[in-house]
């Protein structure tokens, strides 16, 4: 274990160390905020990425069992390190911070919502969906609720999900690709999505999830080591930044004058005047409310327990008792993330205070907020690096659950049983370049802020998978009648958020627009869609009568639940 | 011999068989009891012990406004009017493009009276409002270059104390103004604090679920 991961590791370090070797030439370079090709970035950007396709290529998949589970030959720590890597996205490594530079305390909704949700899913679904011993989402709603069109419907759904979740990657991926190269964003974000898809293809899921591991350790080296030179640099506690930070926050709300000697990269003093809006709660200031806090955290934990491709890694651990230890080392691991992301908004609050910065991409935010600190180039660069290495991470997995979804539940399962091997990982790999190419037409657009991207994912995924999740492995008596009716009021609830969010982009204003904009908003419309989706499944199930077969029922109560019985 | 009304299989979150089931459940149902209230308990007692409370700087504008709309300010009273709106520009939050410009309008135009009109430059401004060299003067003096502007009005625009309101007025209470650690108390509960709560439940949930199988002999493994 120990030297395959040294095996794995040490390529990447060799190649870092020799790019050091060219950083006190060019470290200047690294303070331009925007539009120029950044050396030092650029050469640590391109060894991580040939790193990771060199692993993948060591650990690529042979045939499909390989490519949709990894074969379950995953440790808890290190299937915690994959859903760590897996789950802090772009969203977690720039747009958490992105949110929280915006709106302050609002931001914070999406750090209790991401991470809250692992204890919905520690409690209602890890270990029963791992007993229940399906490969992917579909399966297990093909299965719970006996119908090949739910089954369908089910892969049809962690599809658009995938989609709508990659968008806010490669968004990411686009912007870092645009500030390390000083291209145009629509460049940036092809090359960049040539990059990940060329990588996904050839690895698969084992390689992914090889590779997670390492990319979890670049991404929490790469968001930690510029926080302590930050508080150390300003004069905050910097043993410990993640506390260390504190003190920062509570100097923006009574205000920082300025320090002799202390200046940002630009060269304008570290300070800035009283700004309680920042921390304080609900402020009406930054235009949010309790109300949209609520929200969106609500949706985001239960979007957090129906993300198919979250579900999808507690298949790939060993036995039950390692879905839930990979749920606690999983969520520790983004938890030392977590706890660091406010620290950006904090500082690049500070040093982005004086109106000569001019208005920054919030979405980059991270990134600047080191630059404006004059960090050290090749940190800054690895910095950057790491937020790509946060997007291919998701962006790969997401990938893999869409093609799975796209090959096994579509085309194997339900259109073509017969279907070989060989064309299996065809349909996939077919799945995968088609999924790709969508979601770069789509992230040229640029709709909103990644965080916000994302969450739109989690809000379908809360409308639609999660209560067929829930009532599937709690309730015995839900039938494939309730289920259709949970899915019809979720997805019809995810269509109408959509459709006026789309509207709007395009100019058109809807009846009710501004009723729907605040209550059914892309951000969080699952705050309400995912309990009246239940409720419509509790409803209809009773109404039709409890029809589920009796070996379903069996399965239920003795394999996932532990019922003994007489026979 | 099973039939499919055999309601030893059933299976209901809240009306669990006596047994593993319902034991478990009662540990679910705590857990997420906890986690609930944790997190949006926590919500609701700062909706409830947070009052709106004006800034020092919203005090200071609504003191000098009646004199500065009538024309009748005194020097001194010009100075921290202009300072006020100073401190609203350099907020560094999202000023409607609206607002702002109305700040700086008014900022002009108390910058002209002060100078007689000579001249809106950055550093006789800063000396014309007695802004010093060090502290938040300091910054201030900053921002100047960025807040003056040419304005073809003669009068402070009347949506200015709403304008000051709008961003001078915060949720503020007990548990936003006591410090912890540093943080103002209320987000080193969400920012921090709840994520270690997070962790912990799920590890003693682990635990705790594992304890429950050994007792009840579940073997979980089916495959």
């Amino acid at each position: 274990m120990k030297n395959s991961f040294l095996r794995l590791i040490l390529p990447f370090i060799i190649c870092l160390l020799a790019t050091s070797a060219y950083a006190e030439d060019v470290a200047a370079t690294a303070t331009q905020l925007e539009g120029s090709f950044k050396i030092i970035p650029g050469v640590i950007l391109i060894v991580i990425l040939v790193t990771f396709i060199l692993v993948g290529l060591l650990n690529r998949a042979k045939d499909t069992q390989s490519y949709w589970a990894a074969g379950r030959k995953i440790s808890p720590v290190g299937s915690g390190m994959a859903i760590a890597s897996n789950w802090m996205s772009a969203a977690s490594f720039l747009g958490m911070a992105a949110i929280m530079y915006g709106a302050g305390y609002h931001g914070l909704s999406y750090v209790v919502g991401w991470t809250g949700g692992y204890v919905l899913l520690m409690v209602l679904m890890a270990s029963q969906v791992r007993r229940y011993g399906k490969y992917t989402a579909a399966d297990f709603i093909g299965d719970r609720y006996y119908s090949k069109g739910l089954r369908g419907i089910g892969a049809i759904l962690a599809i658009l999900i995938s989609l709508s979740y990659c968008v806010g990657q490669f968004a990411g991926i686009g912007l870092m690709f645009k500030w390390i190269l000083g291209i145009d964003y629509a460049t940036a974000v092809i090359v960049g999505s040539s990059v990940v898809l060329l990588y996904t293809l050839i690895s698969g899921m084992m390689g992914v999830t090889k590779n997670m591991q390492i990319q979890y350790v670049i991404i929490i080296i790469s968001f930690m080591v510029p926080m302590f030179l930050m508080c150390y640099k300003y004069g905050y506690a910097f043993l410990l930044p993640h506390i260390g930070y504190g003190q920062a926050v509570t100097d923006i709300v009574n205000g920082l004058p300025a320090k002799e000697g202390l200046t940002n990269a630009i060269g304008n003093s570290m300070g800035i005047l009283p700004s309680p809006e920042f921390a304080m709660p609900f402020d009406p200031a930054t235009g949010k409310n309790a109300f949209q806090w609520m929200a969106i955290c609500f949706a985001l934990m239960v979007g957090t327990a129906g993300l198919p491709h979250v579900i999808q890694r507690f298949y790939v651990v060993p036995r039950a008792r390692d879905a839930r230890a990979s749920v606690v080392w999983g969520l520790f691991f983004i938890c030392l993330l977590y706890w660091s992301a406010p620290l950006y908004s904090t500082f690049g609050k500070i040093l982005s205070a004086n109106p000569e910065i001019g208005a920054l991409n919030k979405d980059a935010i991270v990134v600047y907020a080191a630059q404006l600190a004059a960090l050290y180039a090749p940190i800054v660069g690895l910095l950057a690096a790491g937020a790509v290495s946060a997007a291919f991470s998701t962006v790969s997995g997401l990938l893999v659950a869409g093609a799975s979804a796209f090959s096994h539940d579509l085309y194997y399962r339900t259109l073509n049983p017969n279907a070989s091997e060989k064309t299996q990982m065809l349909m996939a790999r077919i799945g995968t370049v088609l999924m790709a190419v969508i979601v770069c037409s789509i992230a040229l657009l640029k709709l909103a802020l990644i965080a916000q991207l994302v969450a739109t994912a989690f809000s379908l995924a809360g409308c639609t998978i999660f209560p067929l999740f829930l009532l599937g492995i709690w309730w015995s008596g839900s039938n494939r009648a309730g289920a259709w009716a949970g899915v019809i009021v979720g997805g019809g609830i995810s269509f109408i958020a959509i459709t006026y969010f789309v509207a709007s982009k395009l100019g058109f204003v809807l009846p009710l627009n501004d009723f729907v904009t605040l209550y059914l908003n892309p951000w969080y419309f699952a705050w309400i869609g995912a309990p009246l989706a239940i409720l419509a499944n509790i409803i209809v199930s009773k109404m039709t009568g409890c029809d589920t077969p009796i070996e379903i029922k069996k399965f239920l109560a003795t394999q996932v639940h532990g019922v003994k019985t007489a026979d | 011999m099973t039939d499919s009304n055999d309601k030893s299989y059933d299976i209901n979150f809240f009306k669990p068989t006596p047994g593993i089931v319902r034991d478990s459940n009662r540990i679910i149902t705590m857990f997420i009891i906890i986690w609930f209230v944790g997190v949006f308990g926590f919500q609701f007692l700062l909706i409830a012990t947070n009052k709106p409370t004006p800034e020092d700087t919203l005090v200071t504008f609504n003191k000098v406004w009646p004199q500065i709309e009538s024309g009748e300010a005194t020097l001194i009273q010009q100075q921290e009017f202009s300072k006020t709106l100073l401190m609203v520009l350099g907020k560094n939050i999202a000023l409607s493009e609206t607002d702002r410009t109305v700040l700086k309008e008014s900022l002009s135009l108390t910058a002209a009276n002060l100078t007689l009109g000579l001249t809106l430059e950055p550093q006789t401004v800063a000396n014309a409002l007695n802004l010093k060299d060090t502290g938040f003067d300091k910054l201030m003096v900053e921002l100047l270059p960025h807040s003056l502007i040419q304005t073809e009005s003669t009068a402070h625009s009347a949506d200015l104390p709403a304008i000051m309101a709008k961003y001078c007025i915060h949720p503020r209470g007990p548990l936003t103004e006591f410090t912890f650690l540093g943080f103002p108390f209320h987000y080193w509960y969400t920012a921090q604090f709840l994520l270690a709560l997070f962790v912990l439940l799920c590890l003693l949930y682990a635990l705790r679920i594992e304890h429950l199988y050994k007792k009840y002999g579940f073997v979980e493994e089916h495959d």
